[in-house]
């Protein structure tokens, strides 16, 4: 059977893996190749690195950045910043990408998406679309949250689908850097509207958060912050919403059987007995 | 020893010699004939829709160079997701395509039962036969990323060596001889993947291959 995603994302501005905050203030992580190899390592099961500065510097992301991150990853990577022509992102999946990721562009010229698809296929084509909550309903932006499309969010799913996008990544702009959970309302709207599948992003900071989207209809959760900073975190993530009913894979050699958790989502201290009788088990070495 | 990626500008061509340069081989990604004529193995990768790839295959004269490969040369060669599709004998995908015709068998639109979403992406278990040598010491139903829409239905089962379910069964995984194919992205699949394709180089380095003067005929 077909698992669901726990996706990791990586935003990166001017070079630099970034935490992003309300998509307006950024919090430097380090080197992108790095935080995606450490996703790689811990479970996830796609990584998505996108440059969020790339638009608004009216270029597209670095090929040579895509390829020192692919020299690390071997889970499926997609790009996206900045993609507006097919040229680029041929250049990009040359330089290790798996799929491509469009958001503004593809917000002013739809057409673009049925380029890549027809080119690429609908299965590498993922429209990111940015959803802003109004007193008036859901506004869609483009060019990082500075840009409001001219169509309703409705409208934006059906044009993108039709034209041929392989996934929605749908961001919840006021939920990011939030960590108080994806917008479960804004998924509950959108995955009955479209009949690929849907990745929610926006808000994770628990993993009883990603149980909740994928209950609403997310086919896929992706996390950025909640993810970079503790060790194992994909992997405790993913045996917490196994917990909850999920089925997910959890085939890297270290996965927490039998874990306990905290409220605070994080792993509980095994008791002493297994920690006693682990204590001269030798791990065998990563068989790759 | 040489494995050639086979460059004809679809697909994601810099995931797969990261795969294998990790596990040691020396992948050669080219177009050129001459360059992969020198190869042991071959990789037909594939990220695209199925005209234009064979449009592609047919302009840099890569088509009858294949067949050369397979039939004559035998030449291991494995096609990894539209890769794996390019060798059926035809595809529905936006009309009616003629493929490379190396096993009998057609592409049709991946249709599941219930209201599951198309594409079917992500990792999904494949349950292989346990003595084939491209699952050799791989645990039965072990995970394997799977992105496509469209998927290889055999004429006769008697090639398939791997299953995925995903609203109904479809093929995984073919061996015709030397010549494989994969329609989950074993370059993506980490461990499982990475085990896979050293299978396929230890096929590889097991094989003898037929030599034909400098294979420029």
């Amino acid at each position: 059977m077909l698992k669901p995603r726990l996706i990791g994302l990586v935003p990166v501005r001017q070079g630099i893996a970034v935490q992003s905050l309300q998509f307006h203030r950024y919090l430097p992580l380090g080197r992108a190749e790095i935080a995606v190899e450490y996703l790689d390592r811990w479970g996830a099961d796609e990584i998505v690195l996108l440059d969020i500065s790339a638009s608004s510097e009216q270029r597209s992301i670095d090929p040579a950045l895509v390829r020192r991150c692919a020299a690390v990853c071997r889970t499926p990577l997609t790009v996206g910043g900045g993609i507006a022509e097919v040229t680029a992102a041929s250049a990009l999946l040359a330089a290790g990408a798996d799929k491509i990721c469009v958001n503004s562009a593809a917000g002013r010229d739809p057409d673009l998406v049925d380029r890549l698809a027809s080119r690429f296929g609908e299965q590498c084509v993922v429209v990111s679309v940015d959803a802003h909550r109004t007193s008036s309903g859901w506004q869609v932006l483009t060019a990082g949250g500075t840009t409001a499309v001219p169509r309703s969010l409705e409208e934006t799913l059906s044009v993108m689908q039709s034209h041929g996008a392989g996934e929605i990544l749908l961001n919840s702009i006021d939920r990011d850097g939030s960590r108080q959970g994806y917008d479960l309302e804004l998924i509950r709207y959108c995955a009955p509207r479209i009949r690929i599948p849907l990745i929610a992003a926006g808000g994770a900071g628990h993993p009883a958060h990603l149980a909740a989207a994928l209950a609403a209809g997310a086919s896929a959760v992706a996390a950025a912050n909640m993810l970079h900073y503790t060790e194992h975190s994909v992997i405790v993530a993913k045996r917490h919403m196994q917990s909850a009913g999920h089925a997910m894979r959890l085939d890297s050699p270290a996965n927490y059987p039998d874990a306990g958790f905290l409220d605070s989502g994080r792993l509980a201290m095994a008791d002493e007995t297994r920690l006693d009788a682990e204590r001269f088990n030798k791990l065998p070495a990563d068989p790759v | 020893m040489k494995i050639g990626i086979i460059d004809y500008g679809m697909g994601n061509t810099g995931s797969v010699c990261a795969a294998l340069t990790r596990l040691g081989a020396a992948a050669v990604l080219s177009s050129a004939s001459d360059d992969l004529d020198a190869c042991a193995g071959l990789i037909l990768p594939g990220v695209g829709a199925f005209r234009p790839a064979m449009e592609r295959l047919a302009a840099q004269g890569l088509d009858k160079a294949i067949h050369r490969w397979v039939d004559r040369d035998r030449k291991p060669l494995l096609g990894i997701c539209l890769g794996m599709q390019l060798l059926a004998k035809d595809s529905t995908e936006g009309g009616l395509y003629r493929g490379l015709s190396l096993v009998e068998g057609h592409v049709v639109q991946l249709e599941p039962k219930g209201d599951l979403r198309v594409p079917h992406v992500g990792w999904n278990e494949v349950h292989a036969d346990p003595e084939n040598v491209l699952f050799h010491d791989i645990a039965p139903g072990s995970h394997f990323f799977f992105d496509h829409s469209y998927h290889l239905t055999l004429s006769s089962l008697d090639i398939s060596c791997a299953i995925f379910d995903y609203g109904g069964k479809g093929l995984a995984a073919f061996q015709r001889g030397h010549l494989f194919g994969v329609q989950f992205h074993p370059e993506k699949s980490q461990y499982a993947g990475a085990a896979l394709l050293k299978n396929f180089l230890a096929f590889v380095a097991g094989n003898t291959p037929v030599h034909h003067g400098d294979g420029h005929a």
